[in-house]
């Protein structure tokens, strides 16, 4: 087994727990969203495009997630073979995860509730289309905050400099 | 998660809701000079063109209302499913009710085949009926069919009287026992939900019989046998006070203190001024279309757009059989029309 710093140890659970949690926020978002285009597809074919809009809306958690997971693994050393973190810094790097991890986990299911009932408001009015994007960026705002804490977290929490 | 089996129903009843006429539109329908342009404006409609391609305009409105029953209870959700599968069967019943009307009144099988809504799974059992000899043989051939009791519970009082009006209460009642006990467990906010739209339901249909009866001058023991004594709101005790009032002001007094009073209330100084039950069926109509509307939008990722559409629909075939109806009188005139609308 390869040689890992505690540090580095910890930070890959940062980074597990970022993808994960953010992962499972935005698949079940992006499942709800989707189920309601389906359902508007299946009586109007011109739902489609706008279906696909609504849907992809609850993606970008998972980005968010995967961004920073990606930032974790390659500045703890676990990718790109560098040195390796201090504890300290492995105990941030999981703090990391959790911030983008969970905000990403109620970000998604919460986008994915307002998108699946702004489709539904859509195929029953085709004049709410602009009205249903707005509120269903809403909820995007909870994952911006937990993308930027966890970025200040990596750049001041020792993992970026 | 309890959302997600509500997802797809949801968007697709309110695809359909989208398409259910606006005020406008209904205000056109009024405004055609006769029953022709009434069909010719429907054909315009997808829905509705289908149907009028096969069939003439008031079957053709049974027909889609009983396709709006299928359709509704094919995509509810398992958890709420029994209630809409119930109503799926309300064409059957109807066609029962045509079948043993024909039989009453002499139609021949073609014409009491043109009676029958080609809908529901006894369709082509009764279909089959057309040919029978009388009320009587109609009833024995049902045999084996989950209405065959109540037929027969009722068929003495039939041949005492040679009425078919105890055949067609006794469908009546029992429908109305299946759908409420269908209900009869609200586990769950839709389920709660579902119990008052349905519940709603029976009460007005026992409202309106005992209404009705009370005109007619019916006392309690005439009008019991035909009561669900279930009731929602409407328990035995208080159907009991009711079927026990001396006349039809006095029902609607001895309904204080109930969701019904206000909306028959307002109605009672066109009753005193007209003498017609009918304007407390209309108020009943459209206190019913009115409380589903405010339950529709209680649970908008659950059950709510399916009562919602359900509801308007209903609303819209039962407006359009009046605009049919008045359209075959001469010089009904519009406004009257507008009056008489849901």
């Amino acid at each position: 087994m390869a040689d890992i710093a505690l540090g580095t140890a910890l930070a890959a659970i940062g980074a597990g727990v970022a993808i994960g949690f953010a992962g499972l926020g935005s698949g079940l978002g992006q499942g709800m969203a989707a189920a309601g285009s389906v359902g508007a597809v299946a009586e109007d074919n011109d739902m489609f495009a706008r279906g696909i809009i609504f849907s992809a809306l609850p993606e970008t958690q998972a980005i968010y997630g995967f961004l920073v997971a990606i930032l974790l693994l390659v500045f703890s050393g676990l990718l790109g073979g560098g040195k390796g973190l201090p504890t300290e810094a492995g105990i941030v790097a999981i703090g990391v995860g959790a911030a983008i991890g969970f905000a990403g986990l109620g970000s998604g299911m919460g986008q994915g509730m307002a998108a699946a009932s702004s489709v539904g408001a859509i195929v029953e009015d085709n004049d709410m289309f602009a009205r249903g994007i707005i509120f269903s960026a809403l909820p995007e705002t909870q994952a911006i905050y937990g993308f930027l804490i966890a970025i200040l977290l990596m750049v001041f929490g020792g993992i970026l400099a | 998660m309890d959302i997600y089996p509500y997802l797809n129903p949801s968007s697709r009843v309110r695809a359909r809701k989208g398409r259910l006429f606006d005020e406008k539109q209904i205000s056109e329908i009024v405004e055609t000079n006769n029953i022709e342009e009434v069909e010719n404006y429907l054909r315009g409609i997808p829905e509705y063109a289908d149907v009028l391609d096969e069939y003439p305009l008031d079957k053709a409105l049974d027909v889609e209302r009983a396709n709006t029953y299928d359709f509704v209870a094919r995509l509810a959700p398992k958890e709420i499913k029994d209630p809409f599968v119930v109503m799926s069967k309300k064409s059957d019943i109807d066609n029962i009710k045509s079948l043993l009307t024909a039989k009453e009144v002499g139609l021949s099988a073609d014409e009491t085949k043109d009676l029958l809504i080609p809908s529901g799974s006894l369709y082509e059992d009764l279909e089959s009926l057309v040919d029978a000899e009388n009320v009587t043989d109609i009833v024995t051939s049902l045999d084996g069919t989950e209405y065959a009791a109540a037929l027969e519970d009722a068929l003495p009082q039939y041949e005492d009287t040679k009425m078919i009006l105890p055949l067609e209460s006794a469908l009546d009642k029992y429908y109305l026992g299946k759908l409420l006990r269908s209900t009869d467990v609200p586990a769950d906010e839709n389920r709660q939900i579902l119990y008052s739209y349905v519940g709603t339901q029976v009460d007005v249909a026992n409202l309106k019989l005992i209404i009705r009866a009370k005109e007619d001058g019916l006392d309690y023991d005439a009008i019991s046998p035909y009561i669900l004594e279930e009731g929602y709101q409407l328990r035995e005790w208080k159907l009991k006070d009711l079927m026990e009032s001396p006349d039809v002001t006095n029902v609607v007094s001895g309904l204080e203190g109930t969701k019904y009073a206000e909306a028959l209330t307002d109605a009672m100084p066109v009753y005193n001024e007209t003498g017609s039950v009918a304007v407390f069926e209309k108020a009943l109509d459209t206190y019913t279309s009115e409380y589903s509307k405010s339950l529709a939008s209680k649970k908008p990722l659950g059950i709510g757009p399916i009562i919602g559409y359900l509801s308007q629909k209903e609303n819209e075939i039962k407006n359009l059989k009046i605009i049919a109806r008045a359209k075959r009188e001469a010089d009904f005139p519009n406004s009257k029309i507008m009056e008489m609308l849901i």
